[in-house]
């Protein structure tokens, strides 16, 4: 529809805007188009835009539309080198987006390639791995190596696998790893179909790694159906530990009626298996395992039989008590131990025993007392046993035990001691030991503040030792200083009360009153005779003055402080306002330090500076204090612009560069609109200073905003920097409108101007400013001739010359240009040359062969090439040695333009140089000289491992165009390099017989194929009309 | 010239987070025979995690590089950007790629000569190999300096594209290419917890600043 084509046009000026923002809106309105006919002009505006918003939702927009063309483009795209790898991203979430599977091959070819960014690459991977169905399960097979070993299976989509009939299929899928993410994504689905399935996998797939995942999957499905292929995993003869212990912690959830399988286990030589079978057996209840653990236990390993100890004992299944007995006369002391802890611990067990056996029992435990053994363990169940301790102990053995279980008091751990401290209790109570170590431990105890204070006080007023043992100073001490404790203080005063020597008690209580401890002054002078009493509390008087005095020294002292610290406070408070008032005080401040002109203005407040202070702030500005002179800008913000701007103006005059660049920036923000009125003095301003390449970019924005006729105007301003600067502008802008315009400056008087007109013409690089800028090639001055010589470059790199006459007054120029041998002018003339030149030029261009600058003598090499002069060949065979690879690569280039066969052996001997970087251009130039001794090397090349050279010979094959290269040239089509795939598919292109032809059309074909290596082969059919 | 070296802290020197200049004085000596062809580091495997390196770093732009710039390029150089293997071999460290610029800036004043960038980090970090006339070179190392003047368009109004590195934030880093390379090399191991690096070698590293101190 013409109104739609119209709208069309419309948008496609307009996304070429400059504007970032214009050419964002116009991407959204190009985004809701849905005619085939905006992919074009998506497709151009994505070659150019550099903003990632908008390449976004340009590249959103594209991938709308599923044509070749579109998926050519976006893998042209990744294909880019020049492409920044981050840009590369939106590319890669639009080609995912695409869920084309044709797409995936050129993704697979991009995670092989080394020299793509890593993190692009987890995208590509994450992306890929989300758009995987069950008709694109041979990339994840691609994908496999690329995946990391973790979670993979947890990004698959569940949307693309919703279907179970699906996940099943996949199960038969040759891949394991496929295999693997079906296993994975069964256990999510709800369904009494997965289990067996589960199941049938787990016992019948191939690959370890599967029925690894099915095992973990059914572990979290946990179903009766499960427990028969658990057992009988255990039961197989797997060597793989871990698998087994993982299915003995899936069995843990069925109880013990299948436990057969489980005590098998424990005869497997594994300790950790061993230790965790041991664990579920330990949680079972079940009768029938008891006799089966006793039968084991007579032929099974220490290690095993205190595990079955372990499970019968701690039941107290009166059936356990043969083997705990029978266990009580074992060969290791563990096990007699064991069966000892466990005997012990039921009561009924131990009035089963006979008084041998009792007695062998304590003796077991008291040994594994003495040996560390299952120490805990031990004084528990000794504690429960204690009447044995004293009914079958002697005294001697009695007296061993008291001493073991003291020397365990040392030993921090709260039970051990709290167990000990109770047999101990119950020792001495009995047999009256009276033990100083006990004691001692027992204080030690009831100082430290730990939980057993309370039992230590307790168990010490019980046993109510001696005053003898008490009558240790620091044990008291000790003791009087627990009063302060509430806890026990009560305890503790009943034992000093029972125990106490009355010799030490005065200085107890003088401490106790200097300490203000009430509990101990009270415990105390209930224990003191009065008349003590009334000596001490003459002593305390005396001791209390003196703290009346030191009191009323320390309130002085406090209240000299807080006075201090106020003053202090009163200090910062200051400062702070002063910090608050710094911008604008400071500055005057330091000013009147550094000035005696402006000490005026120092006791100022900026608000109180006037107009007729501003000479003296702008004198200011000579510092080179930063904060100083941002503090003077603020203040010259205070002022209206309209009042200020005179003043300022005219400070642009200041002696003083750093002043007058202060001031030009303050008034590049202070004009809007009307900059131009001051531009003429602003520039002078900079070039006087030298700093016009600082100001560039504020220079640059000004221009962006004056309309291209205003510019034009400019280059008739009466002012030479104004015209420059204009120049520079339409340059810059590349406005076709102002060439007529640039060209009559490039005639003015000012050379200045003319190599400024010469550079902005290159820029436009427009056909009508040739002849002027021939003209300008003639003048004496360097600056002109080097930026006329670059405009010709640049119009003749963009712009095809068809004028003869043109043509031949250009090379004229040149050719003197080139004879004045000035470097940087003579290389735009060679490159010229190589694009327009003819025979004329030869002569010229082998002297500037032998020129010291290699740049020169390159661009000269490549220009004879393009000329094809037979002249050259000598020369260029001699630059072959040049010291410049470079250098040697243009000769290359060049012989191959020229294509002399006789030149073949020459190159084949280069070839065999230690120059890398000249290879491919030799094997290019091959292609063109089609001598038939250069053929081996052109095949050798295809299977080279660098792929420039690769990429050389398919070239060159294409060029020599026989038949006979064709399968090797289909196979290049399969190359690992996107480079070599393409230049092999145009190299195809090349030969003209019905063959290739057929292989183009075959590949345009194949789905398999890279979508932009198709649309290549797809041009050249079109071309050819195929 | 300035002289320094930018990089973290190491958690030796200064934390992991303190990335600033470093004193290039006190950098620790270089205990490894380091030779042109890169053999000291090719020894070692591949990393994971290798430093990334755009692919416009080819031999064919280096080599018109050097013929514009009319010096032959340090022979270790040309080996590094001919043979990818050995920046698969530097960690990834400090955001930095290694790349190849359009063209080389020319340098003026008492170090008339070029500079070529060939590694950029994430926040305008750039570093370049200073070469002068004859060829000699050592490195530097720039900060939002140089990138932006390669980025210009060519301009007779505003003068030519040309810096002098005594006057800018231009700090000297390494007195050749290959040291540059141990040095990135050395520090990123340490950066990363690169398990292939020498324990002897990260030893000697953090022995140095604990003398130094």
């Amino acid at each position: 529809m013409p109104e739609e084509l119209k709208i069309l046009k419309q948008l496609a000026i307009k996304i070429k805007n400059k504007s970032s923002l214009i050419r964002f809106k116009t991407a959204e309105k190009l985004s809701q188009i849905n005619s085939l006919q905006v992919i074009d002009i998506l497709i151009k505006s994505l070659e150019k835009e550099t903003d990632f918003d908008v390449q976004e939702i340009l590249l959103n927009a594209l991938i709308k539309f599923k044509q070749l063309k579109v998926f050519a483009f976006l893998c042209k795209q990744l294909e880019n080198e020049d492409f920044p790898f981050w840009s590369q991203q939106p590319v890669i979430n639009a080609l995912c987006k695409t869920q084309d599977k044709q797409i995936f091959s050129t993704l697979i070819s991009y995670l092989k390639d080394k020299k793509k960014s890593l993190v692009n690459k987890s995208i590509v991977q994450e992306k890929m791995i989300e758009i995987i169905d069950k008709t694109s399960l041979h990339l994840l097979v691609e994908l496999q190596d690329y995946l990391e070993k973790g979670f993979w299976w947890t990004k698959l989509n569940r949307q693309n696998f919703n279907n179970i009939s699906d996940l099943i299929e996949m199960l038969s899928h040759p891949s394991a790893f496929v295999r693997k993410g079906a296993v994975y994504m069964l256990e999510e689905v709800d369904s009494p179909l997965v289990k067996p399935i589960l199941i049938k996998t787990l016992i019948n797939d191939s690959s370890e790694d599967v029925r690894f995942s099915a095992n973990f999957a059914l572990g979290r499905l946990s179903n009766s159906y499960l427990l028969p292929y658990l057992i009988s995993i255990l039961k197989e003869n797997n060597k793989n530990v871990y698998y087994k212990l993982h299915s003995t912690k899936k069995l843990e959830r069925f109880g013990g009626e299948n436990i057969f399988a489980l005590i098998e286990q424990m005869k497997l030589d594994d300790e950790n298996l061993q230790e965790h079978t041991a664990d579920i057996l330990f949680q079972i209840t079940s009768s029938e395992i008891r006799s089966i653990l006793s039968s084991i236990f007579k032929n099974s390993k220490p290690k095993v039989q205190k595990m079955v100890l372990d499970v019968l004992g701690a039941e107290g299944d009166p059936e356990s008590l043969p083997l705990l007995k029978k266990a009580l006369q074992d060969k290791s002391l563990e096990i007699r131990t064991k069966a000892a802890i466990y005997l012990s611990k039921q009561e009924k067990f131990i009035k089963a025993l006979d008084t041998k056996e009792k007695k062998l029992l304590i003796k077991i435990l008291i040994f594994a007392l003495t040996k560390n053994i299952f120490l805990e363990d031990v004084i528990s169940v000794l504690l429960k046993t204690e009447y044995l301790l004293i009914d079958e102990l002697n005294f001697s053995e009695i007296q061993m035990v008291y001493s073991i279980l003291v020397g365990l008091l040392k030993k921090d751990i709260e039970n051990i001691q709290q167990n000990a401290i109770n047999i101990l209790e119950k020792i001495e109570l009995k047999y009256k030991y009276s033990n100083e170590e006990f004691v001692f431990y027992l204080v030690k105890l009831i100082k430290k503040s730990s939980n057993l204070n309370v039992l230590a006080a307790k168990s010490l007023l019980s046993i109510s030792p001696s005053k003898k043992i008490l009558a240790n100073k620091e044990l008291i001490y000790d003791l009087v200083e627990t009063l302060a404790n509430p806890e026990i203080n009560s305890l503790t005063y009943q034992i000093l009360e029972k125990t106490i020597h009355s010799d030490i008690v005065p200085n107890l209580l003088r401490k106790a009153i200097y300490e203000n401890n009430t509990s101990a002054i009270k415990s105390l002078k209930e224990i003191i005779p009065s008349s003590e009493i009334i000596d001490i509390e003459k002593d305390i008087n005396w001791l209390g003055n003196f703290a009346k005095k030191y009191n009323e020294m320390h309130r002085k002292v406090v209240l000299d402080l807080n006075q201090y610290k106020r003053k202090l406070k009163l200090q910062e408070q200051k400062q702070e306002v002063k910090e608050e008032i710094k911008d604008s005080s400071k500055t005057l401040n330091d000013l009147s330090v550094k000035d005696q002109k402006i000490s005026n203005l120092a006791i100022k407040s900026p608000e109180n500076i006037k107009l007729k202070d501003l000479p003296a702030l702008i004198e200011a500005l000579k510092t080179e204090d930063k904060s100083l002179s941002s503090a003077i800008m603020k203040i010259f913000e205070t002022f209206k612009s309209h009042k200020i701007k005179p003043v300022l103006i005219k400070a642009l005059e200041h002696n003083e560069k750093r002043v007058r660049l202060e001031v030009l920036t303050f008034l590049l923000s202070l004009y809007k609109n009307n900059i131009l009125q001051i531009m003429p003095k602003i520039l002078e301003v900079l070039i006087k200073d030298n700093a016009l390449a600082n100001y560039r970019l504020f220079l640059e924005k000004i221009a962006d905003k004056q309309p291209t006729q205003k510019l034009i105007e400019l280059l008739g301003h009466n002012d030479v920097n104004m015209r420059k600067w204009a120049i520079e502008s339409l340059g810059a802008r590349r406005s076709i409108k102002a060439v007529s315009a640039l060209v009559e400056n490039l005639k003015d008087s000012d050379p200045s101007i003319c190599a400024c007109a010469a550079l902005a013409l290159g820029k436009i690089a427009n056909l009508k400013a040739i002849p002027a800028l021939i003209e300008a090639l003639k003048n004496p001055n360097y600056d002109i001739k080097k930026y006329s010589a670059y405009a010709l470059n640049e119009i003749t790199r963009f712009k095809k010359i068809t004028n003869l006459s043109l043509i031949s007054a250009i090379q004229t120029a040149l050719i003197d240009i080139l004879a004045e041998k000035n470097e940087e002018i003579s290389i735009h003339a060679a490159i010229i040359l190589g694009r327009i030149g003819n025979h004329k030029a030869v002569p010229i261009l082998i002297k500037s062969l032998t020129s010291p600058v290699a740049y020169l003598r390159a661009k000269s090499a490549k220009a004879l090439g393009r000329i094809a002069s037979n002249q050259a060949i000598t020369f260029l065979i001699n630059l072959l040695e040049d010291d410049f690879d470079y250098v040697c690569v243009s000769s290359i280039e060049a012989l191959g333009q020229i294509a002399d066969k006789q030149t073949a052996p020459i190159l084949i001997e280069k070839l065999n140089s230690n120059q890398p970087a000249i290879k491919p251009s030799i094997i290019r130039a091959f292609g063109k000289i089609k001598s038939p001794e250069t053929l081996e090397f052109l095949i050798e090349a295809t299977q080279s491992a660098n792929e420039d050279i690769r990429q050389a010979a398919a070239f060159s094959l294409g060029e020599i165009g026989n038949t006979k290269f064709l399968p090797i040239l289909i196979e290049m089509t399969k190359d690992f390099e996107i480079k070599v795939q393409k230049e092999a598919i145009e190299a195809l292109g090349k030969i003209e017989t019905p063959e290739a032809i057929q292989a183009l059309i075959n590949l345009s074909d194949n789905i398999e194929v890279n979508p932009y290596m198709r649309q290549i082969a797809k041009d050249i059919l079109e071309a050819k009309k195929v | 010239m300035k002289k320094g070296w930018f990089f973290n802290g190491l958690g030796i020197r200064g934390n992991f987070y303190d990335t600033k200049i470093y004193s290039y004085e006190e950098l620790p000596p270089i205990k490894i025979d380091l030779d042109d062809d890169f053999e000291w580091l090719l020894k070692q495997p591949e990393l994971k995690e290798h430093i990334y390196r755009y692919p416009n770093m080819s031999l064919s732009r280096l080599i018109e590089l050097e013929a514009q710039t009319n010096i032959k390029f340090p022979k270790a150089f040309v080996n590094f950007v001919k043979n990818w293997e050995i920046s698969y071999r530097i960690p990834k460290a400090m955001g930095y790629q290694f790349l190849l610029p359009k063209e080389c800036i020319k340098t003026i004043g008492n170090y008339s000569g070029f500079l070529l960038r060939f590694m950029a980090g994430d926040y305008g970090e750039e570093v370049c190999l200073y070469l002068d006339k004859t060829g000699q070179h050592f490195v530097v190392q720039g900060f939002s300096t140089i990138a932006i003047l390669e980025d210009k368009e060519t301009s007779f109004f505003y003068g030519e594209k040309q810096l002098d590195i005594e006057k800018e934030n231009v700090y000297f880093c390494a007195t050749s290419f290959n040291e540059f390379i141990y040095r990135i090399w050395i520090e990123g191991s340490i950066c990363e917890k690169n398990e292939y690096l020498p324990n002897w070698l990260k030893q000697d590293y953090t022995n140095h600043y604990l003398t130094l101190k």
